[in-house]
């Protein structure tokens, strides 16, 4: 399949644009990792969280390959661009849901949430990341939906 | 439940090849109301359920995915046994339309069974768009049966097959000669025909003698031994191997060839009846695919979405599993034990024992409903076939084929449905090994054990020490598959031959279906079980060799030495747990342990007399574990004897006889790797 199908400039933007994020998601994520040991990471935005560290690699090197793969296979580019940011939007859901959760936990258990955790919470680079990503989502659903019509 | 006993209108199977949207057509016709009952001789769930025509009843069964109808697997066997034992006055093929090939050769041997049959040719509106026109009345004509294009999810054509049901399960002709195997077979089926005929005339009243004949030359072990079964049935089988044997002189591999020859018919009518109307471009699938099922970013994929499983089913959970456990350990306990109407014994007995029992149960509710709430949406929009897909090399390794995964992800939330979701595996040795490996994945309720044992010895390495039991877990789960694949359940993985379906866009009613019907299954099945457990616990703890000792032993370490639990406790610490080096207390935490996991950690912050968050710096300060000690305890947990409703439910899926296989090899293991692991600390003199 050629870039024909697609202008360049928004295939460009769509890859480039992923691929950005995914470095910040693989910085973020290996930060998360060296929280006990590097002062160099927020630990309020990387706290040190093993899970949360892995779910980020895993989502920066999927939006990373944007870039890698664009000149080989433009469908694999596209693909990756789209996952990652589906996968990305989902992880924010998931950690607000989760931010709720523990809310409503304290208040069955009668312990107050104080302002700090919500906070906390809310900022932690799974969700922080996932609120850009929620403004790049439809810009690369709308790029890969135009694809998928035009190559059929 | 036998059909007949049922039988009030007509009796109608539904068939098909897995992802041909069976399960949607059939909660289509029957509203989604089932019930469950076994298929005869085995303990494989079969799914029943109503359609109302006019004034007629329709009973729909539900018969397995399957691919063909060989002796090969389980769920073939069944199918076809109830197709021509049980006769239903119809069957339903469901055909996919993206996959004509796969499903055209089910069909085949459907209708080589005699079977009175009708086509829903499912999924016409994904072939469209793939650009495929079908022309499903030359499909009819072909098969010599009718043909209804269908789109489940939407309900399209479903009207259509609900009138054609009515009119064909009155009566239909089958046609049992749709493929002609050549010459020299054709002449070898006559042959073995005459011989059935004259030998055994019995088994023509319920069997086809062309579909006998066919199976006896492709030397059907299931169909040797019924005909076997009869007397003269011998002597056929005997001419038969001669019949074979002359055959043989002329083509090499019999079975084979009448395979190909099947393919043959099918490519015939795949050729003739489908028109590519435009260019097959990159779909939806082909997109989403080229990153899922990549062999790098794949996994990738794959680690954020079961972490996200995890997260959502665990996280989510907890508000509605801490409500739960508030309103009825907490207030429902409480107000029991305040009526003053009931003696003490009984008020405990009920709050302590029956109570207590039921919250263990429905504290596990919001967890279970999440988890397959979410597993039911990624099984729904085709992505659980995806992460088979990507394990199934790995996985053949050990002898299992990529569809164990799904049992293995669902056993670290939670064992009961883990052993449930290995139902999907068609081959029955392979789907027995995967349901007695479930229990080694170290579920959820495991997790508080090692934490308290991990923070009370091992500090900062508590988290390292706390993953080395999931890298225990799958390391185990692993090779004791390869060695019950090896010595028990011999053979090979059968391979990943599931076509990946498209993917769809999830469907709110099968999802919450799903979910329901799994709930169900595991309030039903694993509550009962726990509740009676519960009990009978309560029972050893407030009882001893000098009666009945109150209901304050409960919650007194003194009075609770004395009880029979106690006791227990004494004998094992004192016996077989001596060389692990593990006091009473911690025994009688590995005896509750037996009824939920949960327990231990509970039953240890009694017995040492602190709560649960103390519990860690005692271990400490007591110093009832050494590093040995305390990870020979830790691994102990986690392989010895699943909980009661995890044995329950391996019971209800495969029978006592493994259940008591699980129990003891379990026990056997998680005792011989404790062992090791302190013998092993007192050979480097780190005990």
């Amino acid at each position: 399949m050629s870039n024909e199908i697609l202008a360049p400039k928004r295939l460009k933007f769509v890859t480039v644009v992923s691929s950005a994020f995914g470095v910040v998601y693989l910085i973020l994520g290996t930060c998360g990792l060296l929280a006990k040991t590097s002062h160099l990471c927020l630990t309020e935005v990387t706290p040190a969280n093993v899970g949360m560290s892995v779910l980020l690699i895993s989502i920066g090197a999927i939006l990373f390959s944007s870039i890698l793969t664009l000149r080989r296979d433009i469908t694999l580019s596209l693909a990756s661009s789209f996952v990652g940011s589906l996968l990305a939007v989902s992880a924010m859901v998931i950690q607000v849901l989760a931010v709720g959760a523990t809310w409503l936990d304290y208040i069955i258990n009668g312990q107050s949430f104080g302002k700090k955790e919500l906070v906390a919470g809310l900022l932690r680079a799974d969700a922080l990341l996932g609120y850009f990503m929620l403004m790049l989502f439809p810009v690369v659903f709308k790029t890969v939906k135009k694809y998928v019509i035009k190559s059929s | 439940m036998s059909i007949e006993k049922t039988r009030k209108g007509f009796v109608v199977a539904l068939a098909g090849v897995p992802n041909s949207g069976k399960s949607s057509i059939f909660n289509k016709l029957t509203g989604g109301k089932a019930w469950v009952g076994n298929w005869p001789g085995v303990t494989i769930e079969k799914k029943v359920g109503t359609l109302r025509l006019d004034s007629v009843e329709v009973e729909v069964v539900d018969l397995p995915g399957i691919y063909g109808l060989t002796a090969y697997s389980l769920d073939e066997i069944i199918a076809r046994n109830f197709i021509v034992e049980e006769n239903p006055d119809l069957v339903i093929i469901v055909v996919n339309a993206t996959n004509l090939e796969r499903s055209l050769y089910l069909a085949l041997s459907i209708l080589e069974l005699g079977a009175n049959a009708i086509v829903a040719l499912n999924m016409i509106d994904l072939a469209r768009e793939q650009g495929i026109e079908i022309d499903y009345q030359k499909l009819s004509e072909l098969l010599g049966v009718p043909v209804v294009p269908t789109v489940a999810v939407t309900g399209s054509g479903l009207q259509n097959l609900k009138k054609l049901i009515l009119e064909r399960a009155k009566g239909g002709k089958a046609r049992l000669n749709i493929v002609n195997y050549g010459d020299d077979v054709e002449n070898a089926i006559k042959k073995v025909e005459e011989l059935l005929k004259s030998n055994v005339p019995e088994l023509l009243k319920k069997y086809p003698s062309r579909w006998i004949s066919i199976k006896l030359l492709e030397w059907d072990e299931d169909v040797i031994r019924k005909v076997k079964s009869y007397a003269g049935g011998d002597e056929v089988i005997r001419e038969v191997e001669r019949i074979r044997a002359e055959l043989q002189n002329k083509i090499e591999d019999l079975e084979l060839y009448m395979t190909e020859r099947r393919y043959q018919k099918i490519l015939e009518i795949v050729r003739s009846i489908v028109r590519q109307i435009k260019p097959k471009g990159i779909t939806w699938t082909d997109l989403l695919d080229s990153v899922l099922t990549h062999r790098v970013l794949g996994v990738f994929s794959a680690i954020a979405v079961l972490y996200m499983l995890f997260r959502f089913a665990f996280e989510i959970s907890t508000p509605f599993v801490d409500l739960f456990s508030l309103l009825i350990n907490g207030y429902l306990h409480d107000w029991i034990l305040g009526l003053k109407l009931l003696p003490p014994w009984l008020a405990s007995l009920l709050a302590d024992g029956i109570v207590n029992g039921v919250g263990t149960v429905l504290s596990f509710l919001p967890l279970i409903t999440m988890f397959f709430l979410g597993l039911a949406f990624l099984e729904d929009v085709g992505y659980m076939t995806r992460i088979a897909y990507l394990v199934d090399k790995v996985f053949s390794k050990f002898g299992l084929s990529g569809k164990t995964v799904i049992p293995l992800v669902i056993g670290f939330g939670c064992n009961v449905p883990a052993v449930m979701a290995t139902r999907a595996i068609e081959d029955e040795n392979e789907r027995k090994t995967a349901a007695l490996i479930a229990p080694l994945a170290t579920c959820s309720a495991r997790l508080p054990v090692y934490m308290v044992i991990a923070y009370a010895i091992f500090k900062r390495a508590a988290g390292g020490v706390v993953l080395s039991m999931y890298v225990w877990s799958i390391t185990l789960a692993l090779l004791v598959a390869l060695a019950l694949r090896k010595f028990v359940f011999k053979g090979s993985s059968t391979g990943f031959v599931m076509e990946m379906p498209p993917y769809i866009m999830p469907r709110p009613d099968i999802i919450s279906m799903k979910m329901w019907e799994r709930t169900k299954k595991f309030l039903r099945k694993a509550g009962t079980v726990i509740l009676i457990g519960v009990v009978f616990i309560w029972l050893l703890s407030v009882t001893g060799p000098s009666g009945f000792l109150g209901v304050n032993a409960l919650s007194s370490p003194e009075l609770l030495e004395h009880s029979w639990a106690g006791l227990l406790g004494r004998v094992f610490s004192e016996t077989v747990f001596k060389p692990l080096g593990w006091d009473w207390r911690t025994s009688v935490a590995l005896i509750f342990g037996f009824i939920a996991k949960e327990i231990v950690v509970g039953t240890m912050a009694i017995l040492y007399g602190v709560g649960e968050k103390g519990l860690p710096a005692t271990l400490a300060k007591l110093h009832v574990f050494t590093p040995v000690t305390g990870y020979a305890f830790m691994l102990f947990v986690l392989i010895y004897v699943p909980c009661v409703a995890t044995m329950a439910t391996i019971r209800s899926e495969l029978g006592s006889r493994y259940m008591l296989f699980a129990l003891t090899y379990e026990l056997i293991l998680a005792y011989l790797l404790a062992l090791t692991v302190v013998g092993f600390g007192h050979l480097i003199g780190v005990s």
